[in-house]
This record gives C-alpha cells, structure tokens and sequence, in this order.
C-alpha cells in the first residue's frame, strides 16, 4: 500500500476523491443530479401554472428536490468524516488504543515525563521533543496520555 | 501570491465561494423578484427559482468547503503514514529511528505554527 488509501478501510478501489471511494462520488453527483433536476422542472411547470394550488404541487416537488440534495451532501460529508477517523485512529491510536496495544503499560519503567509541574503526556526516552529536557520516569496512569510523536 | 495558482490550487474552496455568492445572489433576486409582485402566482415562480436554487447553491458551498477540509485532513495523515513506513523500513535496514521521528516532529512544529 503506497499510500492511505479508503480501500483499506472498505473493499473498493482507490480513486483520486480522497478519502472518498470511486462510488461515493457517483451517488454524490447523481443525487446533485436528481435534485437540481427536480427543481428545475419545479420552477419550469410552476411558471406555466395560473393558479396557487397549480403551483404549489410543483412547488412540493422542489422541495422533494431540495432535500434529496441535503441528503446527499450529507451523506458524502459523513462518509468522508467516517473514513477520516478510521484513518486516524490507525495511523495515530489514542491512549486506550496504545495501552491495548502494549505500547504503554501500567508501571512501566521505560516512560518519562518531562520535570515540570502540571505535566500530562509521557514519552519514550528517546522521543525528540523531549532532548535536553530534565525528565523522570514515571509509570503510565489514567490522567497522562502518550506523545504522539514517540507513541507513532 | 499567484491568484490563479491559488484558484487552481484550491479548486474546491474557490468553488465553494462562487456557489455561496451565487446563493446569495439568488436569494436577493428571488427576493426583489417577489417583492415587486402583487399576485400570488407570480410570486411562487420566484420563490421557487430564487428561494430553492439560492438553498440548494449555499448548500452545495457548504458541503464543497467541508469536503476541502477533510481532504487536507486526509493528505496530512497520508504524510504521517508516509513517514511512519519510512520509518518501518529504517528500522528493518538498521537504521535509527530517532531522524525521522526528528523530521515529523520539526514538520508538526512548523505546520502548527502556521
């Protein structure tokens, strides 16, 4: 895998749409489609109407057109988020993920915090944002999280 | 900074804009359009050419500039896993692990800072 790629986190194949899938952006364009379609026909027979009841029925249909869209962008938006995250939680676990995963366990030995008062992220020894820092090893507890930098 | 580099760059923001002015737009001419008509049926047609297309264009803005944000978000993650297969590969060719973390660290810093 040369790069991250929603095939991964599903079964389709990669498009150029990161992080959307080839038919993600099919059934966002259709659903444009249909909607801005509907509309148009909307205002079109609206205007050829001479009475109010005449129009509002072509003005329901607008409005079917409307939310068909809505419900489109908000599906293509909650697909993207969705892949987004899966990623991210991937590539960078939180804290319960990386106790989980014995990448910091509870009194271990190994983990430092920099000497400073009110300080909650614990690192390896050779992370970089810590070099030159006075440190002290301390055991992993409920109230520090991991850096994301050495975690990774 | 090239204006039309940055158009072609951020196709979907510039995009996003243009249907948000559009909407806009729309929405004050459907607007005009029904204040200066006295009967209902004439004012429906604008409701529905000004109103709904003025919606559907903010919308789409909308959803354009969101869809920008979650790219950039996706392409700074496919970085991060850029750098941590790197990294898999200097460790399994011996080397150390800590310029590379040094590097993404550095490139976090900068990143944040701007």
């Amino acid at each position: 895998m040369d790069e991250l790629n929603p095939a991964a986190l599903g079964r389709r194949d990669q498009t150029k749409w990161h992080p959307w899938r080839a038919d993600d952006v099919t059934r966002a364009v259709l659903g444009q489609l249909v909607g801005g379609a509907l509309m148009v026909a909307s205002w079109f027979e609206a205007s050829g109407q001479v009475t109010v009841r005449g129009e509002l029925t072509w003005v329901n249909l607008g409005l079917v057109g409307l939310i068909v869209c809505g419900v489109s962008n908000a599906v293509w938006l909650l697909q993207g988020r969705r892949n987004v995250g899966t990623a991210r939680v991937l590539l960078l676990p939180g804290p319960a993920t990386a106790t989980a995963a014995g990448l910091f366990t509870e009194g271990s030995d190994v983990r430092v915090t920099v000497k400073a008062p009110g300080v909650t992220m614990f690192h390896r020894p050779d992370c970089p944002l810590i070099q030159g820092k006075p440190t002290v090893a301390r055991g992993a507890r409920n109230n520090r999280v991991p850096c994301q930098v050495c975690q990774a | 900074m090239d204006i039309f580099k940055w158009l072609r760059n951020q196709w979907d923001r510039s995009a996003a804009v243009a249907a948000v002015v559009f909407g806009v737009v729309a929405l004050v001419l459907g607007y005009l359009g029904v204040s200066r008509s006295t009967l209902a049926t004439q004012q429906i047609p604008y409701l529905v050419s000004g109103g709904l297309a003025g919606l559907f264009a903010l919308g789409l803005g909308a959803t354009l500039w969101l869809s920008a944000d979650l790219r950039d978000e996706w392409r700074k993650l496919d970085r991060i896993h850029q750098d941590l297969k790197r990294e898999q590969v200097n460790l399994t060719n011996g080397a150390s692990p800590v310029a590379p973390a040094k590097q993404r660290a550095a490139r976090t810093r900068g990143s944040s800072d701007g």
